[in-house]
């Protein structure tokens, strides 16, 4: 990996993740940032992950969808390229994983959230979006989002996100 | 080829994501090595000289130039590398432009998953390749 990676971003160790148990901000450690506390054991390892994906921008659902063909046990029920359409795939279609951008025409991630989390709770829901920061973890965490990857990170941590909700934990990456 | 007997791929596209993405794809294949990543035509051609990569994988626009004459600038300095562009729109005219300037060869990025490694291989060999929808946008114009 280290010779494909020489031009890549900023390393593991520079980032920070927070995990969400209650009200509570915790910040972890790099190295302790995949360890995260379960707050439910349903997942079972022979089932596939059902992920569904809602992303504007047609590039963007390529490499998304490439990425999941990556993962074995994950599987693409459903893309959606605004937040309506989301809606109506979960509704239709009960995806195990929601991944969802924030900025989309029609209606919104955000908004799109909030509607999928009240009509269809079992469905997990991780925000992805072009910008960072606490801000941007906050307001997924105040709509009742499970995960926020930033989008230059995605390659790297969305498998591992999807799997985390999965299994009833939270993703949060600044 | 390296020592390891690798096929050596340099990934041109301005579009991070997508680069990183074909990055972890291509390493699921043995035979495959990705040595570079470049987000425009300046850093492909830089890291195109100090790397000399077997294939160079160019999205078909690399700020500031089209695949073509991107294509044409790497054969004017004389690289050996075989170029392989993917390209969101697979359209008639570019796809003739991109071959006349130098390409190896173009395919959609919607059939990365089907197509890419073929590909890679394919123009590694020094065949030209064209991915199915390619082909189809190239019809009637091609030689």
């Amino acid at each position: 990996m280290a010779a494909s990676r020489i031009n890549g971003g900023p390393s593991f160790q520079d980032q920070t993740v927070f995990l969400f148990s209650g009200p509570d901000v915790l910040p972890m450690s790099a190295l302790d940032r995949l360890f995260v506390m379960a707050e439910e054991k349903e997942f079972s390892e022979t089932s596939m992950i059902r992920v569904a994906i809602a992303e504007d921008h047609a590039e963007m659902r390529v490499a998304l969808r490439l990425l999941l063909s990556l993962a074995k046990n994950m599987r693409l029920i459903c893309e959606a390229s605004n937040g309506r359409e989301a809606v109506d795939c979960v509704q239709r279609l009960h995806p195990d994983v929601l991944v969802m951008d924030i900025r989309m025409p029609e209606l919104n991630g955000l908004d799109a959230a909030k509607q999928v989390l009240a009509l269809t709770p079992q469905t997990r829901v991780i925000l992805i979006s072009s910008n960072r920061g606490g801000y941007m973890v906050r307001q997924a965490v105040h709509i009742g989002a499970q995960g926020f990857v930033p989008k230059d990170h995605v390659a790297e941590f969305l498998r591992t996100a999807i799997e985390a909700v999965h299994r009833g934990e939270t993703f949060f990456m600044e | 080829m390296e020592e390891n007997g690798k096929i050596r791929i340099l990934i041109a596209d301005d579009f991070k994501v997508l680069r990183d993405v074909i990055c972890l794809y291509l390493e699921q294949a043995g035979d495959l090595e990705v040595v570079g990543e470049a987000p425009n035509l300046k850093d492909a051609l830089e890291q195109a000289r100090e790397l000399q990569p077997d294939v160079v994988i160019m999205n078909d626009y690399l700020p500031p130039l089209d695949s073509a004459h991107a294509a044409e600038l790497f054969r004017k300095q004389e690289l050996p590398v075989a170029i392989l562009v993917i390209s969101m729109k697979a359209e008639a005219d570019l796809i003739e432009r991109s071959f006349r300037y130098g390409v190896n060869g173009f395919m959609h990025k919607d059939e990365i998953d089907d197509c890419l490694t073929e590909a890679v291989r394919s123009v590694h060999r020094g065949d030209r390749y064209f991915s199915p929808r390619a082909r189809e946008a190239y019809g009637s114009i091609q030689d």
